[in-house]
């Protein structure tokens, strides 16, 4: 009786079939746009724009260099030229942001540079550190076709019918800056305070990535950056401060030579924040930027 | 032959789903020739009454040196592939030799490659291709689709939550046990769920691991429902023999003890175990006295049995864990993480409740009393979770056995 087939338990067998066809319809189709964001034609724009300004030194991060760090601002009031190589989420892996850089500026170019700041969020984001090891993303966010699709089709129903025309990532200002014009900034964020716990995990993400810089820019000057964030009443200063010490001490016990260490403060109001608490907004960059380039007069 | 070519089928499925080719042929390869040369040791030794316990614990004393890993819930990549597997096909082998089954062919019964990625512990697989393909697709098929939305749309996302394992006070500890619970049932019935639907549509029955644990009207009933292939293997190597000559309290702690080494050699395996075995003895009390309320009791000390024995097991840090049993108060802002984490996570934690709901509150209606997913597995349930699953199956969160890697 159990295996037997009955009307009611035939129409699965259909039904699925008609499920799957609409699956993978959809993957192919998700495969197809999964640029919402214009993360792809941010970080092209920025590479065209580099081969033809003249640079000494970088900034190098994720969205957090983006938004929150003006290398035309830096430009005037340092005495470098300065070019903003922040992408969205550090290109989703380690390896894809450094091979985005060596195949940006060429190696001539890379030996003349003489500061890098390398300002990443992964320190303050418990479990990205290993969750982008496991990444298949590419550069600009996209996965190869597999069995799951890059967005749901949820989310781009809700986003078709919100603001189908919203970019995040509009084609950068001079020197790789962000155009905030078309962006709203709505603070529309719930800030959650987190660290990467794990001394093992920071050690050997610090270790690599500052192989990775020297060996990509061999003369320059490496301040590595903890960005500013703004959390509000759930900032928890003892451990932001335990965590700080611990980076600090990493970082310069792994690299004394050529390398300092900058951990900015935090934003002093929600207000001069973007869409979130590691983005800051035009007056945000401002400020932020104005931070850094006096840590720069003090070297 | 029959059970040979579903291990060739198991190894195929394995390799193309691997990500490494050469990883995936050690975790085919090892199991094989250690499941053979085991088999083939105590076949010729039938005397040797200790060998099934040997084998039983070989994976926590791997656990105790640190060759395989506790279990925890998060990622742990094997770094010894040769080991992979070792904790199902030990049981397996235990069990069978206990029960004076074991035959040389079973080598390839214990050692199947999609039974090792996350059990069932392979107690027994009958060949059932006797019956044709279209009856097997049509009873099977939904058992698949049932666990793919387990393991994906609830489970994968569920991981979001994760970093809630650091806060320490009593609020965010429940609230972290609790969806630590949705977590861990939705990603191991979901992939166990999988692979019994995939063996019976080839043509193979095995264990079905989990019978709607949440069915339960308290904790006895529940473990009948939860992992259920380690349970009979925890039965026949443990309660059966020791039942009559020590008694229920001193069997149920040996129990549940072994079950506790058999996850990993640690403080907090340990106080789950203990814990369990207790609130499993209290529970024979209550239905032995016939206590007033008997069943309000039951259910009371199941779900404290469930979220608190969680608490335990998730929480392999021994320092934070005992902190967490100070059970300090501090506020209910625990609460507001459910407006930072993602909104996926946040829908998929409600699914998971939602269904746990359904097989709790509606466990003596029709479908849901034979705890085999009958209700999930109806037409209309299988149009609204394909719908679902259609609508929110995205790249996102931990699509990895937490049973396996070991």
């Amino acid at each position: 009786m159990r295996y037997m087939v009955n009307v009611k338990s035939a129409i699965i067998l259909p039904m699925f079939y008609c499920f799957l066809l609409g699956y993978i319809s959809y993957l192919i189709y998700d495969n197809n746009h999964q640029n919402i964001d214009n993360i792809k034609g941010f970080g092209l724009a920025k590479r065209s724009m580099a081969a033809e300004v003249n640079f000494d030194a970088v900034l190098l991060g994720g969205s957090n260099v983006a938004y929150s760090l003006s290398a035309q601002q830096l430009t005037l009031e340092t005495d470098n030229f300065w070019f903003n190589f922040g992408l969205s989420s550090e290109a989703f892996t380690d390896q894809n942001y450094w091979k985005y850089i060596e195949e940006t500026i060429d190696e001539a170019r890379r030996s003349n540079i003489e500061f890098v700041v390398y300002s990443s969020i992964l320190p303050l984001k418990s479990g990205h550190i290993l969750s982008r090891k496991r990444s298949h993303q590419n550069t600009w966010g996209e996965t190869p076709l597999g069995f799951f699709p890059s967005l749901s089709l949820a989310h781009r129903l809700k986003s078709f019918f919100n603001n189908p025309s919203n970019l995040v990532y509009q084609a950068p200002l001079a020197r790789g800056d962000f155009n905030f014009e078309n962006k709203e900034c709505n603070q529309n964020y719930i800030a959650r305070f987190e660290r990467e716990m794990d001394e093992i995990v920071l050690q050997d993400w610090i270790n690599s990535q500052l192989k990775d810089i020297k060996r990509i820019f061999p003369n320059a000057r490496i301040i590595f950056v903890v960005p500013s964030e703004f959390y509000g009443d759930k900032y928890d200063r003892e451990v932001a401060d335990l965590m700080n010490n611990i980076l600090k001490n990493m970082i310069l016990s792994t690299s004394s030579d050529k390398t300092n260490y900058f951990s900015q403060p935090i934003f002093p109001s929600k207000n001069i924040t973007c869409d979130s608490m590691l983005h800051g907004n035009l007056e945000g960059r401002e400020w932020r930027t104005k931070l850094l380039a006096e840590f720069f007069s003090d070297i | 032959m029959s059970y040979f070519i579903y291990w060739l089928f198991a190894a195929a499925f394995i390799f193309v789903i691997s990500n490494d080719p050469l990883v995936s042929i050690q975790e085919i390869f090892w199991p094989l020739a250690f499941s053979f040369s085991l088999i083939f040791l105590i076949k010729n030794n039938e005397r040797f009454t200790l060998a099934p316990y040997l084998l039983f614990f070989t994976i926590s004393f791997t656990s105790l040196v640190g060759l395989t890993k506790t279990l925890t819930g998060s990622h742990a990549i094997s770094s010894i592939p040769m080991l992979y597997g070792l904790s199902f096909y030990t049981a397996s082998i235990a069990y069978l030799y206990k029960k004076k089954l074991l035959i040389l062919e079973d080598i390839w019964k214990v050692s199947n490659p999609m039974m090792l990625f996350t059990g069932p512990i392979a107690l027994f697989i009958k060949d059932i291709r006797y019956r044709g393909i279209r009856h097997r697709l049509n009873f099977y098929l939904p058992f698949v689709i049932v666990g793919l939305f387990y393991f994906k749309i609830i489970g994968a996302p569920l991981v979001s939550f994760m970093f809630l394992i650091n806060k320490t006070d009593i609020v965010s500890s429940i609230v972290f046990a609790s969806i630590f619970e949705v977590f861990v049932y939705a990603n191991f019935c979901g992939l166990s769920l999988m692979i019994y639907g995939i063996s019976g549509i080839i043509g193979y029955k095995i264990p079905l691991n989990f019978k709607q644990p949440f069915s339960a009207n308290n904790i006895i009933e529940f473990w009948r429902g939860w992992h259920t292939s380690l349970s009979a293997v925890l039965k026949e190597l443990f309660y059966n023999p020791l039942r009559k000559k020590v008694g229920i309290l001193c069997t149920l702690i040996v129990v549940y003890l072994a079950s506790a080494m058999w996850h990993g050699i640690s403080f907090n395996f340990f106080l789950w175990g203990i814990f369990h075995a207790i609130l499993f003895y209290i529970t024979i009390l209550i239905h032995r006295y016939q206590t007033l309320s008997k069943d309000f009791f039951s259910v009371t000390v199941m779900f404290i049995a469930i979220v608190f024995g969680r608490l335990f097991f998730a929480d392999s840090n021994t320092n934070r864990l005992l902190e967490k049993l100070h059970f300090k108060f501090v506020d209910f802002s625990v609460f507001e993480i459910f407006f930072s984490v993602p909104k996926i996570s946040l829908i998929a934690l409600l699914i998971g409740i939602f269904f746990i709901i359904v097989e709790f509150v509606f466990k003596k209606n029709r479908y849901v009393k034979k705890r085999t997913y009958k209700h999930l597995r109806l037409p209309i349930s299988q149009f609204i979770i394909m719908l679902i699953f259609l609508l929110l199956a995205m790249n996102f969160g931990g699509e990895y056995a937490i049973y396996g890697q070991r």
